[in-house]
């Protein structure tokens, strides 16, 4: 019964693949959720800071774009949906939820370097001593790609309000991690 | 500062020319400034490289997607099957709502009753000094103030010449003679409409004419025992009205007069319910509790209302309103669909704005093992949030407390999207002394009985307290 839209997914916005879901074309949803599964995921775990938080956070951000489908109002979809995505985590970050955890998130993954370990747990303790709004606006910029128009639109504040939050969250990354990271030879 | 703020239009690749050179030579100058710019581009690279070792799991990406991917299959073919339900009843039952409402109001126009005659009237002082009451032609009611206004004018003017004329010992000369001449000429039988339209005319006549017969020596004289007769307290009396209104008579009394005649009328048209209006319009502002939800759920309702006059008493009219309200449901469903059943039933129109807030009572996160995905079944409790619109006709009767109060009640029966309504109010209406504006405030319930639902309660109810504010004319 699931519809298939005759365009490619490609070609379209995603305010057009959007409208596709609601009138029940899987495939346009797929696409959809391809686009924004590995932004949504990075978003989580380095505002959260904690896996099972995250993983949590992100079934539950593409659960509300089901449940707000029609609060949305057909323009700017990515800022939609990531202004859900927002509310989720700030949520969860504000009730701390005591999940069970997901096993089998860790236990599928590639073994990981010491390194890469080490380094993980240095960027998590550093980005956990940032201002939530500075690192919510660093994450949105470093590790999603989104402009500085994109993270005021998602955020609700001016341009220059970011600029200034994600300057600011650099410098004292900066000053955080480098000589733990570079200065003991991680 | 000047290196920071070329830093930072370094990283957003914003520097012009000019910025560029002034940046190359800072940083060939500064050491300090060269060693910021190779950790802060450090830094920058070890964010990138995180961020690309971080992968969302494959087995939860995979299920997250199919449990949302399927629950918006799934209700593209529910809300399509809604509405093929839907339609074939819901436009009927609208129309049929809104002929009826139309219908019950031409039919009380056409059936209201004539608006009963006000009893205006004089006292005629007999020669002997025995009071004789006269009663005015029949004017119009309350509801005609123009006509009432002119009727009034008219019995005190007559009856002020007539106590000019006793007091002229029945020989009327001057001033006097040609004011009773011009009542002679004007007549009795003249029709209030008629008197209306002339009573300016008449006003300035009498103005002139007065002072000249009381300044006569014979008003002056002995005779003027008679004038102690007030014939505007006497009038006034015999009018029910109860504020006092003192006509002496001396030479102003012509502008006296005109500032009594003025509080007469108004008295004459205090005396009926408060305010009135013929036509009303008016807006309701309710909030209240459903009434078969056990927990506490938030009910706001406004509407919008014309009503007419049938009586000074007796009102109806037609309301239209939005209602918006949690409904508590109990679903069974499954884990792919993670609480997403389908919000809305029967008579609700749609979710608002931001969708329900469930409590899911399964655990929100998903422990299926990498590869098959078993639904698991859950029992959940969702409180959805609804709107409904709807439209009435109502009865609305009241009863007077004082000059301001009223004391009213309001039966509207009407329909909703696929369900009948019913709606009871009782409250106390405030009309401020300019009676422009009434406000409102009561309380009221109303029940609603869905035609399409196929839950087993087919009805709710809900009540609450409601405030608002009416005009008219």
């Amino acid at each position: 019964m699931a519809k298939k839209s005759t365009i490619r997914s490609s070609e379209l916005s995603d305010d057009d693949l959007f409208c596709l879901t609601q009138n029940g074309d899987t495939e346009a949803f797929n696409a959809l959720f391809r686009r924004y599964e590995r932004k949504v995921y990075l978003y989580c775990m380095r505002v959260l800071l904690d896996e099972d938080l995250a993983h949590d956070a992100f079934q539950e951000a593409f659960m509300r774009l089901y449940e707000h489908r029609r609060s949305y109002d057909g323009r700017n979809f990515m800022v939609w949906f990531f202004t859900i995505v927002r509310n989720v985590c700030l949520n969860m970050r504000r009730n701390k939820k005591v999940t069970v955890p997901f096993e089998t998130s860790i236990a599928n993954e590639a073994p990981a370097k010491i390194t890469d370990v080490v380094l993980n747990e240095h960027i998590v303790v550093a980005l956990n001593q940032l201002p939530i709004d500075h690192r919510e606006a660093l994450v949105l910029y470093e590790y999603d790609g989104y402009s500085y128009q994109e993270i005021a639109d998602i955020t609700g504040v001016s341009i220059a309000t970011v600029k200034i939050r994600i300057f600011r969250a650099r410098k004292l990354l900066r000053t955080l991690l480098y000589p733990v990271v570079y200065d003991n030879g991680v | 500062m000047e290196f920071e703020q070329l830093l930072r239009k370094y990283f957003d690749g914003a520097m012009t020319e000019a910025e560029l050179e002034r940046f190359q030579s800072l940083l060939e100058n500064v050491p300090e400034y060269r060693t910021e710019l190779r950790q802060s581009l450090e830094i920058r690279s070890l964010l990138h490289d995180d961020a690309l070792n971080l992968k969302p799991p494959t087995d939860l990406a995979e299920h997250v997607r199919i449990a949302v991917g399927s629950s918006f299959e799934a209700d593209a073919i529910v809300d399509q099957a809604e509405q093929t339900r839907r339609r074939p009843i819901g436009a009927p039952l609208r129309i049929s709502a809104g002929m009826l409402a139309a219908a019950c109001l031409l039919v009380s126009v056409a059936l209201s009753p004539t608006l009963p005659p006000l009893a205006s009237t004089a006292v005629r002082s007999g020669a002997a000094g025995a009071s004789v009451v006269e009663t005015a032609p029949a004017v119009a009611s309350s509801s005609r103030p123009a006509i009432a206004k002119a009727a009034v004018r008219d019995a005190m003017r007559r009856a002020v010449a007539r106590q000019m004329a006793l007091q002229a010992d029945t020989e009327p000369t001057g001033g006097a003679a040609e004011y009773m001449a011009l009542l002679a000429h004007e007549g009795p039988s003249r029709s209030p409409r008629s008197s209306a339209a002339g009573s300016s005319g008449s006003t300035n006549i009498a103005r002139l004419a007065l002072p000249d017969m009381l300044t006569s020596p014979r008003a002056s004289g002995s005779g003027s025992s008679i004038l102690t007769r007030d014939p505007a307290e006497l009038l006034n009396r015999s009018m029910g009205t109860t504020t006092a209104y003192k006509l002496t008579y001396d030479s102003t009394l012509a502008l006296r007069a005109d500032a009594d005649i003025a509080q007469v009328e108004t008295g004459a048209q205090s005396r009926g319910i408060s305010p009135d209006r013929t036509l009303t319009i008016g807006v309701t502002l309710g909030a209240g509790q459903v009434a078969e939800n056990a927990s506490p759920t938030a009910l706001l309702q406004n509407s919008y209302y014309f009503s007419f006059s049938v009586t000074g008493n007796d009102r109806i009219g037609v309301e239209m309103g939005a209602s918006a309200f949690q409904q508590e449901r109990a679903t069974t469903g499954g884990s792919t669909s993670g609480g997403m059943a389908k919000g809305g039933q029967g008579m609700a129109k749609g979710t608002l704005g931001m969708p329900t807030e469930q409590s899911v009572k399964s655990s929100p996160t998903i422990s299926t093992p990498s590869g098959t995905i078993a639904p698991v079944r859950t029992e959940e409790q969702q409180r959805l949030e609804q709107q409904i619109t709807y439209g009435a006709v109502f009865y609305d009767r009241r009863i007077k407390l004082s000059k301001s109060w009223d004391l009213c009640g309001r039966l509207a029966v009407g329909a909703a999207d696929d369900a009948l309504l019913g709606n009871v109010r009782a409250y106390a209406a405030y009309t401020f002394p300019s009676k422009g504006v009434t406000l409102t405030m009561g309380i009221g319930g109303s029940t609603l009985y869905s035609l399409t639902s196929k839950a087993t309660a087919n009805s709710s109810g809900n009540y609450g307290i409601y405030y608002g504010v009416e005009t008219g004319f």
